[in-house]
This record gives structure tokens, C-alpha cells and sequence, in this order.
């Protein structure tokens, strides 16, 4: 018989979110028969902007995210170049790049030694990290384990480099409309050009190679945790000459495909399943609206669903070296792990080349005329996927704004099609041994880098919970 | 990963000078530690509307000359038993970690504020039973026990920015949700130091002395704590455009004047840089009114907003013999202010920073009937209200349409300018509309809940009150207390009782008026709630649902498993010092309070024997009775004066 198990919280992620997992014996192997993530966390963000002074929004919307604050404050700042008009100067592109790159960085080693190694080995046997689920856990990663203080040295140090320029870390303010705040002084070169190449040799020395070790040990998961297959990416790291490090695309069943303005368009947000206002179904962002309603039938998120051509899409690491052509492999939960760790010596790298570019005597700020009205989109990447900020201006005020999160094209619910978010199709068919300690399904999970809290629960099929353990009254 | 406690302390003494840890609390540290390190407190970190960015911020402490970093501190030195980013524990797993260490004594940490609207559904933590909980109710639930609640972080503390305007989630701080004192480690995010200083005093046994809006002074107060009193471009030329070096920021914005921290001396990660390090303003992210009352962030002329030459207001006040006219237009340009029929200057104004301008004038012995504006090429003209025809706000309409489930409010106030409508009865917020340029706005909401019965209008100061037609008919809310016991050998309180089906019942202790916990009255109409180690434990007890309540005193069952006892409490006026000596159950922790329980003085450790000393330094206010309690055993004697 089919039972129904709820992580509620699902911890080590960024955020609030909750997974829903129907577990049931089919062909003689115990699986996920069917997934629900429910994102648990709403705040009203784009209602809370509106009316506000535009510039105002980098600013503000950096807190969305403390894990990656910079990437919307980039998406917010890039939204606004273009409702403007102003673009940045050359040192103003390449010092966002550079606080950004530095976050990057400090993003993906936090996910695989802090939020995703302690699903393949035993953490330190202390809290946080005990208890733990008792599950198997394969041997030969005790090195793997013991690069944990420096996997943390390593992420500090990263935050360190971003406020060179950037002034403090988490968020950093010197992300502007119209260019940058910090200037390139030949010292501050010199301090982060020191920090990089600390961190270009963990990379390199360490992480890359604490990933391989986890992939030999664990290689049947480069076959669990597939799901639709489809990619998508914004693009990233805008490059002289208007390209970018990471070119914008998309792939379909197997198809590459670019990914231009027409193609942006026809981006979707469905709210049948999330739990806002139906007369907001299947609107584009530039013109969507978050109204929140709750409860509401059979909803049950608070993310809405993202989709593109009306298929939902999966976004992060992977999907990005993928459409750039720079990772062969295939989609997976130990493909995103390699995918993740690549992509961090590749934007180390081009960081590396972003400073020999910088002039310290050239501006850093171009200028910015407040546009009475207007509107513009900012299309980047966070570190766990694309992101996109739609941005309208009237009366010289925010009359409109509305955010696509990496996690919401990740985690979302299904949509009026009952197609299932990345995730949820993710999960679908994963091997369960332990219905109580699903670990297999908590490594797709954690695959994706989710940025929001995550729970999963056991219930029987379209039916009430099943009570695994003593129902507690302390906490209800 | 694994450290010796005795690191702490050696983490402590090599940074007592950047952390600004006195040399008597560092030689206090040290005692605490040397009792077997029996007593140190577990914390429990609550992650509600928050961005995570306070926890980042805190993994971002590390000494260069400490062996280890803070994750040490926390880990090892204190038992961060749930922190749902970093834990191991997932799931049902993790909801069984916090309640097991939620049975010891344990300090709240809370990381983001708490949504009150849809009953705090926007924000759900974890689920228990098949039920989920929000943070509304995880909060109410485990601050009362708590040795000391930190609200890390700005929204915590004050709200911060998912509480700005229109506040969609109805955020609360957690004092504002709780009526508890905690401690505000505020900022946007929080300073990594400051986290590390505040559990440094609470270990040590010293509950830290905070200002009014509940910052600790040794952090935020002072004289010299502004940030552009201490800023080293205090006195710099002022830059007027952004990416200048060492230039004063200003007049584009700083909020450094109106910020309390001491950012400019500790600065960011590891002293790398601050953001006027960066050349970028300070947001004053450390402030109770962020970010609203500090919008917008930024000033012209690093932005110049140039907006078309408008009047907004010409208003002639009758009584006061006042002309008042207000607009738009070019930053820092002159704008001339004359009568349309006669030609005759009234005034004259600067457009403000913020592209505003105002002039009045008192000398007039008639109002004009006309008024035109003019800034350089420019001209705007308005005809002028007078005492009576001029709306401030009225509400026209407000109606309820149960087939649509829609309320309608309609109304009339100034031109162009942002409304918003609020349930007069709880006075929360239901949503905001813009006036067109007549001055007409039209407002409609689904499903709010509850269905108001009475709305208000506000619009910059001018508000207006309407009854809603056909609004659902309010049925009288009950509430009453059928049993209400606790249990001494489990350290429980259980409360039953029955009201009206539905509706919110909170169970408060009746005499301090601390929340313990709240619940939804189910459909039944009987609720239930149960709550481990209420501190301090209540005498009686009252359950409130909106305006009915009820009270009954509780009943103590079984029999106790700790012992507490003051064997001398006095006060020592000389040296301005309090001292409180007794005995109890050794190991345990006993927390000293004045005997109404509301003011924690601090905690005192219960050594080998059975012996606890407990002074406070200057304690404000000088308590005539103090009270002692050790897990759920109670204690109580007068001060005597020296």
C-alpha cells in the first residue's frame, strides 16, 4: 500500500518549503509514485515595491534572498539601466560582475559542504548536524568530510573578496542604476586578486576534486533525479561588446534553441495549484499581478508556476553550462553536483580576466535621469538559476514589479495542464528504501540548491496523514 | 570541528578588545566554564519571513588568530540544536530535535518577522501530526519558556522591510507579537560581532542593559554611536554624484546621520570594507523605521529627478487666514507663487531634494480665487478650495457583495496620491489604491478576512470612517475555561476549554500578561493547548478571544522535580550591586527575576553542591522582592538595603 510521507521542514536548504511524497511498491521496487513541493513563505515582495522611488529597488530587493542578494540586485539594476537608458561604464559592468562572481562562489560552496555533503557522509557527530537519519551511508568520503572548516574558510573568504569592491557582504549597495559605487583603486586589485587566487586553487585543489570522490562513490545517481529535462537560462556576466559569459537559451527534448526577447514573452506564471487569485492565471510577468488568496482549493503553494511555451523548465548550473556548451554529461542529481563545482572555476577564471580589464582611473557611475515613466526587464542568473525582474515606472514612482525565481522555475507546483514542477517530476521514480527516511529523494532535493524551506509528509493516497510517530501537542 | 570548551574562552580573550567584551565579563566567561560547562544553555533559531541573510552574515565570523571560527562558538559552546539551514535533521525528525530541546532551559533566537495575516499561514515552519504550524504559533509557543529571546536582525526586531508599506503579511516583530522583552541585534543584515557580544553576555550570566526600542546599549547607545559622528568622511567635502572616493555622502542620501552603529570603526567581513567604504550610502538598516521612514533611500542630485512643474494643493484656510499651496518640480530650481487674476506675488520656495515644494502665506486678507506657478519657462496653475469644499477624505461607498465575496469601498481625497483602506475594526491594512486626478479612487478586495464592518480611509494625515452595507452579521464570541492544570513532574500546562468555532483563543499568564500560546477554536467549538515549561509558571491564567475572555487559576499536579530555595537577596547601595544567594538542584540554572516576573535580571548556574550566587551590577530598577526559578520550582524573597 502506498503511503504518503511529508518532510516538513526539509532542512539545509535556503528558505521555506515543504515536499510531499507518495511512495508506493511498483514493478517489486518500493519509489516515489507521486510528488507535491509546497513553498511555505510568502511576503509580498512586488506589492511592498510598488509606488516606491525606482532606485530604491536594488536595494530592497536584495533582501528577497541572503544567499543571493546580489543577483537580484543585479537583475533590479539591470531592469532599471534599460527602463533608463543608462547603461554602465565599463568599470561599472565589470564590478558588478566581480560582486557577483564573488557570490558565486561563496553560493556553491556553502551548497555542497554546508546544505548537500552531509546526505552522503556523516557530518561532525554534534548539533547541528546530529541527529541525522540513520541510513546507509557509503564509505570512503572520511576526506571528503574533513575538508569541512576550510570548505567554511573558503566561503568566508569569498564574501570577503565581494566586499572590496561591493563595501559589505551579504548585501552590497554599491550595485546602482546607471553603474557602481566602489571605484578600482590599484590596491583594491591587489586585495582581490590575493583573495581569487586563494580561492581559485580551493576550487580547483579541493572542491572539484571532493565532488568526483562523492560522484565515484554515489554514480548510480547519475541516473536518479532526471525529470522533463528541459533547461533554461537567462544568461549571466554581461561581457564587453554585449554578450555574455553565459549566453541566454533553452533546451527541449534534446534541441538547443536561443533564447531572445520574443521567446522571453512567452513566459507564464500559472497560479492554478498557488495559492493567489485565479483571475492572475497564466499572465506575463510584465503584466502578472500577486494577488495573495489562501486558502484556495486544491492549491497548495505559495510559489507560482512558471512556464515557458506552457512547459515547465529547470534552471541553475547545469542548465547553464549545458546551452553554453561548456558540460557533456546528462541530467541528474550527481550531474548538478559536477555541473556546480565546473561552473565555479569557470567564473573564478573569467573573474581573473574582469580585473586585468578594470581602469583605474575610468568611471565607475554614468549617470541616471530618473524616467517619469517607463519599463525594463532584468534577465541574470543566480547562483542556483535564471532570474528575471519585470520593472514599471509611472509618475516617476514603481507601479508595477514582478520577480521569476531560480526556485520558483525549480520548485513549482503544477499548472492548469497538471504538468508537475521540475522538481516534483524529479522525484517521481526515485528508489525509496526507508519510506520513513527517504534520504534518496532528500539527495534530489538538495540537487537543485532550493531557495526556500522546504517539509515532506506521509499520507495515504488522497487521504488523511498516517500518524508514523506519537502525535505531539506541544506545537500545534 | 571538534574544540575544547577552554577555545571559547581563549577565542574570547583574543577578542575582547574588536568585540568590545570587558575584561570583568571575559574573567565571568570564564567562571561559567569552569563549573563543567554544566548549564550552557541550548539555542533554538527560528527562521520565520526572513532572507537567510542574517545566518550568512553570521558564518562570516572568523578570527585570524582564533583556531576556529564562530560556527565554533555556537556549535561547541553552546548546542544550536535546530537551525533549519544548517541542521542534519530533516522533517519529522527535526520537529522531534527542537521539541526534545525545547524541555531544557534554552535561549530563542529568531531570524525574520512574523506574519499575521491569513492567520500567519504566509509563513508555515514545520508540520507536526499532519497539522501545520506557522510561525505565528511556533513563537508564541516557545518564547514564554525562553531564557532570553534574541531577535536577530532588523525584521525581527522591528519588522524591517516585509513590513513596509502596504505590509502585505501583516508582519510583527516579535515583541510586538509576544509583549515579551527581547533583545533587538538589529540590522539588514545583522553584524556577525554583534550576535557573538550578546550570547557572550548571556553566558557570562549578564543579561545585557538595552535601550527603549530594546538594542543593547553596549552595541547601539551612547552619545558618540551615530555613524557619521564617527565616520571618517565626516568632514570631507560632499559628493554630489555617486563613485566619488572619500567623499561625504550626504547630500545623496547617507542616512549616516540618523544610523546608530558602529560600523565605521568595526566595518565589514573581517574589517575588509563598509558601504561607505564603497562610496554607497548608509541605508540606516539598523533603525526601528526601516525602510520607510527613511524612503527614499537615495537624494537627488546623485539622481536627478526632474519632474514636470505641478500644483497639487492650493488651500485657503479661512479661520487662520492661510493660504497653502504645495507641487512638483525641478529639483533645486525657484518656483514663484502668484495670483492668477491680479498678477500679485504670494511666495516663493526651492523645490526640495525630494522634488517637492511648499509655500504659505499668512498676510492675506482675502484668498485669491486662482493661483499660478512658475519655474523658469514653466507655469501651473490651480483654482484655490476654500475651508469646507476643499476634501480632505470622504468615503462615499462601502459595501459588502456576498455572491462575489468582494468588498467595495469608493471615496474621494487629493489627486494622485496613494489611499490606503483599513478594517476600522482591527485597524489592519486591506490594501491601497491611487486617486485618479479628480481625486476619486475606487478600492475592492476579495474575500478579507474578516469581512469588515466599518472601514477607514487614510490619505497623508486626512481619514474617513464608513460602515459596510450587507456586511456578514457578527455573531457575540465566547470564550471559556473548562481545566487548566500543570503538571509539576513534566513541567506541563495543559488548558482546555470551549468558544466560538473558528475564532483565535490566545492563553496568556494573567498576571504578567505574557502570551503562551494561541490557537484556532475548532469547529467543535473546543480548543486545547499544552505548553512545556512555562516560565514563569502561571498562578492563574486567561484566555482571551477578541473582546471575550476568561480566567481561571491553575491547579498544580504531581509532584515537583526541581528545588530552588534564596537563602539572602540584598542590595548593596554603596557599590550599587544586587546579590542573591540560595541553593536548588545542582546543574541546573536558575534565572532571577523582580517578583512580578516581568524583568529578567540574568542567570546564575546551581554548582556541584547545590550552591548558586547570582550579582548584578547596577540593576535598574532596584527590585524590593526578587523571585528565583529553577526549571519548574519557584522561589521568592525581599531585598534588604545596605
Amino acid at each position: 500500500m502506498a503511503t504518503i510521507t511529508i518532510m516538513d521542514p526539509v532542512t539545509r536548504i535556503e528558505g521555506h518549503m515543504k515536499v510531499e511524497l507518495t511512495i508506493d511498491t511498483i514493478n517489486g521496487q518500493q519509489q516515489v509514485a507521486d510528488a507535491s513541493c509546497t513553498g511555505t513563505l510568502f511576503r509580498g515582495f512586488e506589492k511592498i515595491l510598488e509606488g516606491r522611488d525606482p532606485k530604491d529597488a536594488p536595494v530592497l530587493t536584495q533582501r528577497i534572498c541572503g544567499v543571493c542578494p546580489i543577483s537580484h540586485g543585479m537583475a533590479s539594476v539591470l531592469a532599471l539601466d534599460q527602463a533608463a537608458g543608462s547603461p554602465p561604464p565599463d568599470n561599472g559592468r565589470l564590478l558588478r560582475n566581480l560582486t557577483l562572481g564573488s557570490n558565486y562562489v561563496q553560493s556553491h560552496i556553502l551548497h555542497f559542504y554546508l546544505l548537500a555533503a552531509v546526505d552522503f557522509m556523516h557530518g561532525p557527530q554534534t548539533h547541528p548536524w546530529v541527529p541525522a537519519w540513520e541510513v546507509d551511508m557509503r564509505p570512503g568520503l572520511d576526506a571528503v568530510a574533513a575538508n569541512l572548516p576550510l570548505a567554511i574558510e573558503a566561503r568566508r573568504r569569498a564574501h570577503e573578496m565581494g566586499a572590496v569592491f561591493g563595501g559589505r557582504m551579504p548585501s552590497a549597495h554599491a550595485l546602482i542604476p546607471g553603474g557602481f559605487t566602489g571605484t578600482p583603486k590599484q590596491g583594491k586589485i591587489a586585495e582581490f586578486r590575493q583573495q581569487l587566487d586563494w580561492l581559485l586553487d580551493f576550487v580547483r585543489n579541493t572542491y572539484i576534486v571532493d565532488v568526483s570522490e562523492v560522484a565515484a562513490a554515489y554514480s548510480d545517481y547519475f541516473d536518479l533525479g532526471i525529470g522533463h529535462s528541459n533547461l533554461i537560462a537567462f544568461g549571466v556576466f554581461e561581457e564587453a561588446g554585449g554578450g555574455k559569459l553565459f549566453s541566454p537559451g533553452y533546451i527541449q527534448g534534446g534541441i538547443q534553441s536561443p533564447l531572445d526577447e520574443s521567446t522571453t514573452a512567452e513566459i507564464t506564471e500559472g497560479v492554478t495549484y498557488s495559492w493567489y487569485d485565479d483571475s492572475t492565471n497564466n499572465q506575463t510577468p510584465s503584466s502578472g499581478e500577486t494577488v495573495p488568496q489562501y486558502p484556495k482549493g486544491e492549491a497548495y503553494s505559495w510559489l507560482k508556476a512558471p512556464r515557458l511555451g506552457g512547459l515547465p523548465f529547470e534552471a541553475g548550473p547545469l542548465a547553464r553550462m549545458q546551452v553554453n556548451g561548456d558540460y557533456s554529461g546528462g541530467v541528474s542529481v550527481m550531474d548538478r553536483h559536477a555541473a556546480r563545482a565546473q561552473e565555479t572555476l569557470k567564473v573564478a577564471e573569467a573573474m581573473n580576466g574582469w580585473l586585468d580589464e578594470l581602469d583605474p582611473a575610468g568611471p565607475v557611475f554614468g549617470g541616471y535621469d530618473d524616467p517619469v515613466s517607463g519599463s525594463g526587464i532584468g534577465l541574470t542568473e543566480a547562483p542556483r538559476g535564471a532570474l528575471g525582474h519585470w520593472v514599471e515606472i509611472q509618475e516617476g514612482k514603481l507601479s508595477h514589479y514582478q520577480v521569476i525565481t531560480p526556485t520558483c522555475w525549480n520548485a513549482s507546483p503544477r499548472d492548469d495542464q497538471q504538468t508537475p514542477g521540475p522538481l516534483e517530476q524529479a522525484l517521481i521514480g526515485t528508489p525509496i528504501t526507508d519510506a520513513q527516511q527517504p534520504i534518496e529523494a532528500l539527495r534530489v532535493i538538495h540537487s537543485f540548491d532550493p531557495c526556500l524551506s522546504c517539509a515532506v509528509h506521509v499520507m495515504e493516497p488522497h487521504g488523511k496523514p498516517i500518524v508514523i510517530r506519537e502525535a505531539g501537542l506541544a506545537f500545534r | 570541528m571538534q574544540v575544547d570548551r577552554r577555545s571559547f574562552l581563549n577565542y574570547c580573550i583574543r577578542s575582547a578588545a574588536g568585540l568590545g567584551l570587558s575584561a570583568s565579563l571575559v574573567e565571568k566567561l570564564e567562571q561559567a566554564y569552569a563549573q563543567d560547562g554544566t548549564g550552557l544553555p541550548t539555542v533554538l533559531w527560528l527562521a520565520c519571513a526572513n532572507c537567510t541573510g542574517c545566518t550568512v552574515s553570521l558564518a562570516n565570523r572568523i578570527s585570524p588568530e582564533a583556531p576556529t571560527d564562530v560556527a565554533d562558538l555556537l556549535i561547541n559552546h553552546i548546542s544550536l540544536a535546530y537551525h533549519p539551514n544548517l541542521m542534519g535533521a530533516t522533517g519529522d525528525l527535526a520537529v522531534e530535535t527542537l521539541k526534545s530541546a525545547s524541555v531544557s532551559p534554552y535561549i530563542l533566537a529568531v531570524e525574520g518577522g512574523v506574519p499575521t495575516a491569513f492567520n500567519g499561514h504566509t509563513c508555515m515552519l514545520w508540520t507536526d501530526g499532519g497539522r501545520e504550524v506557522t510561525a505565528m504559533e511556533a513563537v508564541q509557543e516557545l518564547a514564554p519558556g525562553a531564557l532570553a529571546i534574541l531577535s536577530v536582525g532588523t525584521c525581527s526586531s522591528f519588522g524591517g522591510i516585509p513590513s513596509g508599506a502596504p505590509n502585505p503579511t501583516g508582519i510583527a516583530s516579535i515583541s510586538q507579537l509576544t509583549g515579551l522583552e527581547t533583545i533587538n541585534i538589529a540590522g539588514c543584515p545583522t553584524h556577525p560581532d554583534w550576535i557573538v557580544w550578546t550570547i557572550a553576555q548571556l553566558l557570562a550570566g549578564s543579561y545585557p542593559t538595552l535601550m527603549g526600542d530594546g538594542r543593547p546599549t553596549g552595541l547601539f547607545g551612547g552619545e558618540d554611536r551615530e555613524v557619521h559622528e564617527r565616520c571618517p568622511r565626516e568632514d570631507s567635502p560632499r559628493a554630489q554624484e555617486f563613485g566619488c572616493e572619500d567623499m561625504c555622502l550626504r547630500d545623496i542620501g547617507c542616512k549616516g546621520p540618523q544610523t546608530q552603529a558602529d560600523c565605521p570603526t568595526r566595518k565589514w567581513n573581517n574589517g575588509t570594507n563598509w558601504c561607505i567604504g564603497a562610496n554607497s550610502n548608509c541605508i540606516a538598516c539598523t533603525e526601528a523605521g526601516f525602510p520607510d521612514s527613511f524612503s527614499p533611500l537615495y537624494y537627488p542630485p546623485a539622481f536627478v529627478v526632474s519632474r514636470p512643474l505641478s500644483i497639487t494643493k492650493a488651500e485657503w484656510a479661512g479661520e487662520d487666514r492661510e493660504l497653502d499651496a504645495e507641487g512638483y518640480g525641478t529639483v533645486l530650481a525657484v518656483v514663484e507663487l502668484r495670483d492668477a487674476d491680479s498678477g500679485a506675488v504670494l511666495g516663493s520656495a526651492t523645490v526640495s531634494r525630494e522634488g517637492r515644494w511648499r509655500i504659505e502665506n499668512e498676510s492675506l486678507s482675502a484668498p485669491p480665487s486662482r493661483v499660478i506657478a512658475e519655474s523658469g519657462t514653466e507655469i501651473a496653475e490651480r483654482d484655490v478650495s476654500q475651508d469646507g469644499e476643499s476634501v480632505g477624505m470622504e468615503v462615499t461607498k462601502a459595501e459588502w457583495k456576498a455572491e462575489a465575496a468582494e468588498l467595495r469601498v469608493e471615496g474621494k481625497t487629493i489627486p494622485d496620491r496613494n489611499v490606503q483602506v483599513k478594517n476600522a475594526g482591527t485597524g489592519l491594512t486591506l490594501g491601497s489604491v491611487s486617486s485618479d486626478g479628480e481625486g476619486k479612487w475606487v478600492f475592492a478586495a476579495t474575500n478579507p478576512d474578516p469581512v469588515p464592518t466599518r472601514v477607514r480611509a487614510e490619505c497623508e494625515g486626512y481619514a474617513a470612517e464608513r460602515d459596510v452595507e450587507n456586511a456578514p452579521q457578527e455573531v457575540p464570541v465566547f470564550v471559556e475555561i473548562t481545566t487548566a492544570q500543570y503538571q509539576l513532574d513534566t513541567s506541563k500546562l495543559t488548558v482546555d476549554g470551549n468558544g466560538s468555532a473558528g475564532r483565535t483563543v490566545v492563553v496568556m499568564n494573567a498576571s504578567t500578561g505574557g502570551t503562551l500560546a494561541s490557537q484556532t477554536i475548532g469547529q467543535d467549538g473546543s480548543w486545547a493547548i499544552q505548553v512545556s515549561n512555562p516560565d514563569p509558571v502561571p498562578i492563574s491564567v486567561r484566555a482571551e478571544c477578541e473582546e471575550a475572555f476568561a480566567e481561571r487559576s491553575v491547579e498544580q499536579v504531581g509532584t515537583p522535580l526541581s528545588e530552588v530555595s534564596i537563602s539572602k537577596a540584598e542590595y548593596r547601595s554603596r557599590k550599587d550591586e544586587l546579590k542573591v544567594d540560595g541553593k536548588g538542584t545542582p546543574g541546573s540554572t536558575v534565572t532571577i527575576r523582580d517578583a512580578i516576573g516581568s524583568k529578567v535580571y540574568g542567570i546564575a548556574n546551581i554548582d556541584r553542591r547545590g550552591r548558586w550566587r547570582f550579582v548584578k551590577k547596577r540593576p535598574s530598577p532596584v527590585p524590593s522582592r526578587v523571585r528565583a526559578d529553577c526549571g519548574n520550582a519557584v522561589a521568592e524573597r525581599d531585598v534588604t538595603s545596605r
